[in-house]
């Protein structure tokens, strides 16, 4: 019998891995937890202007695609590992499903969607093959009776009173490929998120701009015209445990500030950073694109107050061009921190995590992606690619 | 008469009897689901006995490989099946969709595939790490290699420096044990001090020239790395030139035997704006065996320190809490020699802008780093632009890879990287010994061709030859990577593309028009 | 109304399919934005399309490196054909939509809609 392999996590890291393990004639179950794969890539904007940009969010939906179409790729959404045993070559896995929507029923017709009074039935992303509930807003899992959207199904795919299900599976190998959490910018109080409306991460930002057209952000009908980026929120930072950079915050930043510009032609930027990270194929053009077009001060602001016009505030500096610095709008380019669920599936796999908490591959089991470390889409792509070519290798690979 | 069937999955709402035609000899609803939407269609066409269908879904491309692969495995050939996608259609565009995806398939014809021996040697132009890690895990699947390397001795840059990796490995060290891999293995031919002359042919049977030692020689590989390295290049813009007391960060190492007392050692980077991670690399770890070593007072002066690969912040903080100091300037330092040493003059907007005067015994200075090898790119017709989908090894000719520094700036861990995933995509590409393609997916009438070359010269993926018994275009079917270029500007409109035909899109057109 | 867009598959046709379309849009897909013929788009016209797009990738993001930058060069060179014959060169468009842009589709297809209302 061929072999087979679990890969955790449906974004880029593990679609990348999935589809290289399959196709080298090995079956792939692709584990997601969410009720759709694509992970965080799928929700990021296209930042090109007159040219690409190069930040890979349109490999995303091709490679759900092609996970898709694979006949060696079983996709199993809604599902969580819960336990792992076994050894290298012989893994076995308990998996457990949410089968409160059933998506080998779902044919996404949309009608749980127009019955629902809390718009918590929906697509997770573009790509999505059925639907999903959300469980922050749905009234089920705050304790109401409500069975609305059930009702409302042609399908019986929906019934609040289906038992989950759960099954043993035995692999060779185990891909984790988990992804990471963007760094929780309310731990930075000084900077004001979630205090300040005007005051949002990088990530809001690309999914606002991914929603519209135009820079009608809040959909209120107002429009940043002067945007402060500030760079290394949660990264290179001694206090947060972060003392590593994330890789990706430059490129995003540069890149939205670059979006936000060709779509509004008088928007206005500022960045606010320690060291620009330039490196990557491409990158260095629009670095320099940037230089030209956007304002760069060198130093993190250590306060931010203020309402319409938020006023940023710098420690032990006395230069000039830095006193009372407005903006209307702050982008806080959030790094990227270990996934929440990182110390469970340490526990389950029995992996190592380093000294920044990430997590780090034993044998047969591999770590792909951001789960390992911060990386940018296409890094993470070619990460999984990597590590499903050494676990091939490894599997098929005659000592040399 | 044709016999069609018309499968409509459940949720569309379209209405099967609506379909049904003189054509339509069957419409059915099947289930969403990829596996029994397989099966239950693949029973119907074979009992009707179908000449095509339409399969209208919402999602349909999500089937549509698994498919084909079915149908092609039940011994049917489903070249005339068209999936409809309904999606975000209302009523009236549903009907559109439908309609146009029928006059589609009516002009659709059957696919001849074509099965083709390939090579399973892999030809691998360059011996540095990059080469030798592709080898290493070619080898590893059981694929034979070539490795042609210019050079007298094989490990490339690596043997020359140590300065390309995080602190806890031994670059030269491990060049030795991959070298040692290799040479006692019997699959693996190495030609060094060669040279690689042409490359004929396409994926699965490519033709190498070499210029060898012993002669002129020709190898015949399926699959082609290009692992040609980088070179530096010295920064004119920072008016400084190599000499006594400056010396490019790449040649530090010649430097150490001197044993010169440099009190005071200043490392310049982001000359252009655009310094690397492996200048960053490098000089951290040399400022920090500058100061245990020799000793001396150590600056690095940098526009922007580049921290964002795993060792570099950490080595930085290292660095910073030993006693290097770091500053960062804007405009380039002015450069002027004074007694045995050179003052450096910029200012630091960390330090409020005020101008920063030092004197040092040594200036590092970072150099450019370039890919190597473009000429040959080039000559062979391979590219590898900054386009997403080629990332990161791909290239736009099928079975030819790049690797290693000539595709970018990288570090240790990036060409190791680039090595295995190039090892992986040629294992699954020629593990078989097959190639399996589309035989006549664009075809060239020949006696319309005028011979006026257009095709060859767009083809990006250089599929387009020329036949000189036939005296007409030939689009190489296995290098083909169904663009459809060469069909829309074939001045005699002597080229067509099979599946997407000028017939078949405008009968679309039409169809949309009543 | 009748707007044709010829899309490539890889890029706007997927866009596409994330959105909700207006009836009126005949979608013919492409294997690449280098496929399209100045043909195509003219004949379109002769179909009875009010409008017609042309919507491929970024020209530096095309998987087949210069399709997009043909299809961009053939449309400049069929709507100099429309002005020649007296149609408004504005109704056949060239635009660059990546898989991930389905708002930008809707626009790029609204503001077409808008435009042909207009001079209607």
């Amino acid at each position: 019998m061929k072999a087979s392999a679990l890969v955790i996590g449906g974004g880029p890291a593990g679609l990348g891995a999935a589809l290289k393990l399959a196709g080298a004639g090995i079956k792939v179950y692709l584990v997601e937890k969410e009720g759709a794969v694509g992970g965080w890539g799928a929700r990021y904007v296209c930042k090109a202007t007159d040219s690409c940009q190069q930040c890979s969010a349109c490999l995303i939906p091709k490679k759900i695609q092609e996970v898709y179409q694979h006949p060696l790729v079983e996709i199993l959404t809604n599902t969580q590992v819960v336990d792992v045993e076994g050894e290298p070559g012989s893994f076995q896995v308990r998996l457990q499903r949410d089968q409160t929507l059933d998506p080998t029923l779902c044919n996404a017709c949309g009608r749980c969607l127009e019955a629902c009074p809390k718009a918590a039935v929906d697509l997770l992303n573009p790509w999505a093959v059925s639907y999903r509930i959300d469980k922050e807003r749905c009234k089920v899992y705050s304790g109401e009776d409500c069975d609305l959207c059930a009702r409302a199904c042609p399908t019986g795919a929906i019934n609040f009173h289906r038992p989950g299900a759960s099954w043993d599976l035995s692999v060779q190998l185990v891909v984790a490929a988990i992804g990471h959490e963007p760094f929780d910018a309310r731990r930075k109080y000084r900077l004001g998120y979630g205090r300040f409306p005007r005051v949002i991460t990088g990530l809001e930002l690309e999914e606002a701009l991914n929603r519209i057209e135009g820079t009608d952000i809040f959909g209120d009908g107002w429009r940043p015209l002067d945007v402060a980026f500030i760079q290394c929120v949660g990264s290179r930072d001694v206090q947060e445990g972060a003392d590593y950079c994330s890789r990706v915050c430059c490129k995003y930043a540069l890149r939205l500030a670059g979006l936000l510009r060709h779509r509004e032609p008088a928007t206005k930027a500022t960045f606010y950073y320690m060291d620009i990270q330039t490196g990557g194929k491409g990158f260095p053009e629009i670095y320099r694109q940037a230089r030209d077009d956007f304002e760069f001060m060198r130093g993190i602001p250590a306060r931010i107050d203020g309402g319409d016009r938020l006023k940023l505030h710098f420690d032990g500096v006395s230069g000039e061009g830095f006193a009372n610095r407005e903006h209307d709008l702050v982008v806080l380019s959030v790094g990227i921190a270990p996934s929440a669920n990182t110390a469970e599936m340490a526990r389950l796999l029995t992996l190592n995590r380093d000294e920044h908490g990430f997590l780090k591959g034993r044998e047969g089991i591999y770590v792909a992606g951001t789960a390992g470390g911060p990386r940018d889409i296409s890094e993470s792509l070619a990460h999984g690619m990597e590590t499903a070519a050494k676990a091939i290798i490894k599997l098929e690979g005659r000592e040399g | 008469m044709a016999r069609w069937g018309a499968f409509i999955c459940d949720g569309t709402e379209v209405d099967a009897g609506s379909l049904a035609g003189e054509e339509v000899v069957v419409t059915t609803t099947l289930p969403p689901q990829p596996r029994e939407l397989v099966c239950k269609l693949i029973g119907i066409w074979t009992r009707f006995d179908l000449d095509g269908g339409i399969l209208i879904g919402a999602v349909p491309e999500l089937v549509e490989q698994g498919l084909k692969e079915s149908f092609r495995q039940a011994g049917l050939d489903p070249f005339r099946l068209v999936l409809v996608d309904l999606r975000g259609r209302d009523a009236v565009g549903k009907d559109r969709e439908i309609k146009a995806a029928l006059a589609r398939a009516r002009h659709l014809e059957p696919v001849a595939w074509t099965k083709a021996k390939a090579q399973q040697r892999v030809l691998i132009i360059g011996g540095g790490a990059a080469g030798l890690q592709t080898a290493l895990g070619l080898r590893k699947l059981g694929l034979p290699v070539v490795i042609v390397e210019q050079e007298q001795n094989l490990g490339g840059r690596l043997t020359k420096l140590d300065g390309l990796c995080p602190w806890d490995e031994d670059p030269q060290g491990w060049i030795r044990s991959a070298l040692e891999v290799l040479q006692r293995d019997s699959e693996v031919e190495i030609l060094s001090a060669s040279k690689p002359l042409a490359l004929k042919g396409q994926v699965g049977d490519f033709t190498l020239e070499v210029q060898s030692p012993a002669g002129p020689i020709t190898r015949r590989g399926g699959a082609v790395v290009l692992a040609l390295g980088s070179t530096v290049r010295w920064p004119q813009s920072s008016g400084l030139e190599p000499g006594p007391h400056v010396v490019g960060l790449t040649r530090l190492d010649e430097l150490t035997p001197i044993r010169l007392h440099y009190k005071k050692v200043a490392f310049l980077l982001d000359v252009d704006g655009l310094g690397s991670r492996l200048g960053t690399l490098s000089a951290l770890r040399s400022a920090l065996r500058i100061k245990d070593n020799w000793g001396s007072e150590v600056h690095i002066l940098c526009r922007n320190l580049k921290v964002d690969g795993k060792p570099l912040e950490s080595m930085y903080r290292k660095a910073r809490d030993r006693g290097v100091v770091f500053f960062k300037y804007e405009e380039l330092p002015r450069a002027t020699e004074q007694r045995e040493k050179i003052l450096l003059q910029f200012k630091d907007p960390d330090l409020d802008n005020v101008v920063v005067d030092e004197a040092y015994d040594l200036i590092v200075l970072e150099e450019e780093i370039l890919p190597a090898g473009e000429d040959l790119g080039r000559a062979w017709g391979v590219l590898q632009p900054a386009n997403v989908h080629l990332y990161p090894v791909e290239t736009n000719r099928k079975g030819i890879y790049m690797v290693g520094g000539c595709r970018d700036e990288m570090d240790f861990p990036g060409v190791i990287q680039d090595g295995t995933i190039a090892a992986g995509e040629i294992g699954a590409l020629l593990g078989q010994g097959v190639l399996i393609y589309e035989e006549d997916r664009v075809r060239v009438e020949t006696e319309k061709c005028v011979f006026c070359l257009t095709c060859v010269r767009l083809c990006p993926h250089q599929a387009a030859e020329i036949d000189l018994v036939k005296e007409a275009a030939f689009i190489n079917p296995a290098a083909c990577q169904a663009c459809g270029m060469c069909a829309a500007d074939c001045p005699a409109q002597a080229i067509d593309y099979k599946a997407y035909d000028n017939e078949g899109i405008l009968a679309q057109l039409e169809m949309g028009g009543r | 109304m009748r707007i044709v867009v010829f899309c490539c598959e890889n890029s706007a046709y997927q866009a596409a399919r994330q959105v909700k379309l207006p009836a009126e849009l005949d979608l013919i897909r492409l294997p690449c934005g280098g496929r399209v013929e100045v043909l195509h788009m003219l004949r379109a016209f002769e179909e009875g399309a009010d409008g017609v797009l042309v919507l491929t990738c970024q020209e530096d993001n095309c998987q087949s490196l210069h399709g997009s930058a043909r299809a961009r060069n053939r449309v400049d060179y069929a709507r100099e054909i429309l002005q020649e014959i007296g149609m408004d060169p504005e109704r056949l468009q060239w635009h660059p939509v990546t898989s991930n842009m389905g708002p930008r589709f809707q626009k790029i297809v609204a503001d077409m809609i808008e435009g042909l209302k207009a001079s209607a």
